[in-house]
């Protein structure tokens, strides 16, 4: 189920209050900076960062290769 | 013109310690900035410049005046001061004058998230500000929060290691000349976890610079770099300017890198990590520059020289990485800020997987000659670009998104005014040096005629 465009233009990582990508194909929110992760559970993005996870540069690689939107232009 | 004009510059406060650029001054514009910046707290830095630690007491004072809070995070590189402001989500300043000479301090400043402040982007409000209040002090306003010290500098090495894959990196010998500059403290720091075997030249931090000016740009101040280079056998060496933002690498033969060339390595190795992705490049950079991105399957995107553009287009083409052919390169991971540091550790890696000498991993990237920078005087720099593109109307396309660049097909150029002096900056490409040569006689033929009208 995306997010809609709406909760998609206010949400930021709670971390460094950047903006973070929505990649729709894995319900994911990531923050390429931070190589942070959040889930996303039905409609419901998880942004706390004690339930993120840090990736690999590997990992970050084969984020950074797929379709995303960026968050946070509200 | 005033005091506070002579040192606000396009992008940066710029003067004389004592003279232009004095306690009070650093004062009133840390009051001017905080006001400006509208914040809860600032994070605040400074280069190893001696003059740096009472301005920054007195920046302090002045922001505190306002109500606003600091975080200092002492000494640092200006990219560490990006990363700061990008990793703690606050507005950032740091103190110094990057390759200018011992008596010189200055200012650099930006937003929460390493967003850039430029003339019209808040630095004439800020010097408006700060000069009410050297007109007369306003009440101090209660403050938001305490001033306190902060320790970044692990976190900062942690985050410019995470651009490249340790596992893939060789046991390459790097010479590094940080000219005594701020790359004293950051590159040991950052390379400590990694598989290279790092010589530093001119280490310790001294803001008289007794070595030589820390301005890698200028050939003669690699001289020392490329005779270690030489006389060790190392792979590369790295030279880095008095903030350690900017750096320029020499091969294992010691033939300097342009930052076109290194523009086009990091882009080919951006690439492969992030397949048909959006690179910047400055108009001044080499043909050879959009090639590559093109070749390695990228998307190229000319912008204008200067970091509150190419951070601007990166935002909004949502572009991974941009270079200029002056050593600054921005990378979108980190905060869309510039990190010499983190360019050399990308063409590190792509020479470890390559397993080719420099010399030979270059060679791709090199297909033209160019001129180089070269500065001539005029009295009226917009008639003279007037001039110019009526001379050579109807035989290159022209473009003027900086100056005026005229383009041939085999060769181009471009003439473009600075900011802060009475000059025209000359760049031309061509196929070989000979060409170079000539033409470049050429089009400074073609300014001396129209500036002596």
């Amino acid at each position: 189920m995306p997010l809609s465009n709406e909760l998609l233009a206010l949400v930021v990582c709670p971390d460094d209050k950047g903006e973070l990508w929505y990649i729709e194909s894995e319900s994911t929110l990531y923050n390429p900076r931070m190589k942070r992760k959040y889930r996303i559970e039905g409609k419901i993005p998880i942004l706390l960062i004690e339930e993120s996870e840090i990736v690999d540069i590997s990992e970050h690689e084969r984020l950074s290769a797929l379709e995303h939107d960026v968050t946070g232009k509200g | 013109m005033d005091q506070l004009d002579k040192i606000f510059k396009a992008y940066d406060v710029r003067g004389l310690v004592g003279e232009q650029l004095t306690t009070e001054i650093a004062e009133a514009i840390g009051f001017g900035f905080a006001t400006f910046a509208n914040c809860d707290r600032i994070v605040v830095g400074r280069d190893m410049r001696p003059s740096g630690v009472d301005l920054v007491r007195s920046f302090v004072a002045g922001a505190n005046r306002a109500g606003v809070g600091v975080d200092d995070i002492g000494l640092c590189s200006t990219d560490m001061l990006y990363f700061a402001s990008g990793r703690l989500d606050c507005p950032g300043v740091t103190f110094t004058a990057s390759h200018n000479p011992a008596p010189y301090n200055g200012i650099k400043m930006c937003l929460a998230g390493a967003k850039p402040v430029g003339e019209d982007t808040g630095l004439r409000t800020v010097k408006e500000t700060a000069r009410k209040y050297l007109g007369s002090k306003p009440a101090a306003k209660s403050q938001t929060g305490a001033n306190a010290e902060v320790e970044l500098l692990e976190e900062f090495c942690q985050h410019i290691r995470s651009f490249v894959k340790i596992e893939d990196l060789k046991a390459l010998t790097v010479v590094a000349d940080t000219a005594n500059g701020m790359g004293g403290l950051v590159v040991p720091a950052v390379f400590e976890n990694l598989p290279f075997k790092l010589t530093m030249l001119y280490p310790e931090l001294d803001g008289n610079f007794p070595n030589h000016p820390a301005d890698p740009i200028q050939p003669e101040n690699l001289v020392d770099l490329k005779a270690k280079v030489l006389s060790t056998g190392a792979d590369v060496g790295l030279a880095f300017d008095g903030d350690a933002d900017r750096v320029f690498l020499v091969d294992n033969n010691a033939a300097p890198l342009s930052g076109s060339l290194t523009t086009a390595l990091v882009a080919k190795a951006m690439l492969e990590r992030s397949p048909g992705a959006t690179v910047l490049y400055n108009l001044i950079c080499s043909k050879a520059v959009p090639e590559v991105i093109t070749e390695a399957g990228g998307k190229p995107v000319m912008t204008r020289v200067g970091h509150s553009f190419i951070k601007d287009v990166m935002a909004t083409e949502g572009a991974i990485f941009g270079g200029e052919h002056s050593g600054h390169y921005y990378f979108r991971d980190n905060y869309r800020a510039d990190s010499g540091l983190i360019a050399a550790l990308v063409v590190l890696e792509q020479i470890s997987k390559s397993n080719l000498p420099l010399s030979e991993l270059r060679k791709p990237f090199e297909r033209y000659s160019d001129s180089g920078e070269v500065n001539t005087r005029v009295h009226d720099a917009s008639a003279v670009l007037d001039f110019i593109r009526n001379a050579y109307l109807g035989r290159a396309s022209v473009m003027e998104i900086d100056g005026l660049t005229m383009d041939f097909g085999d060769w181009w150029f471009n003439v473009r005014p600075s900011n802060t002096e009475p000059l025209l900056r000359v760049n031309l490409e061509a196929r070989t040096p000979e060409e170079v040569a000539g033409r470049l006689q050429e089009v400074l033929g073609v300014i001396a005629k129209a500036d002596s009208f």
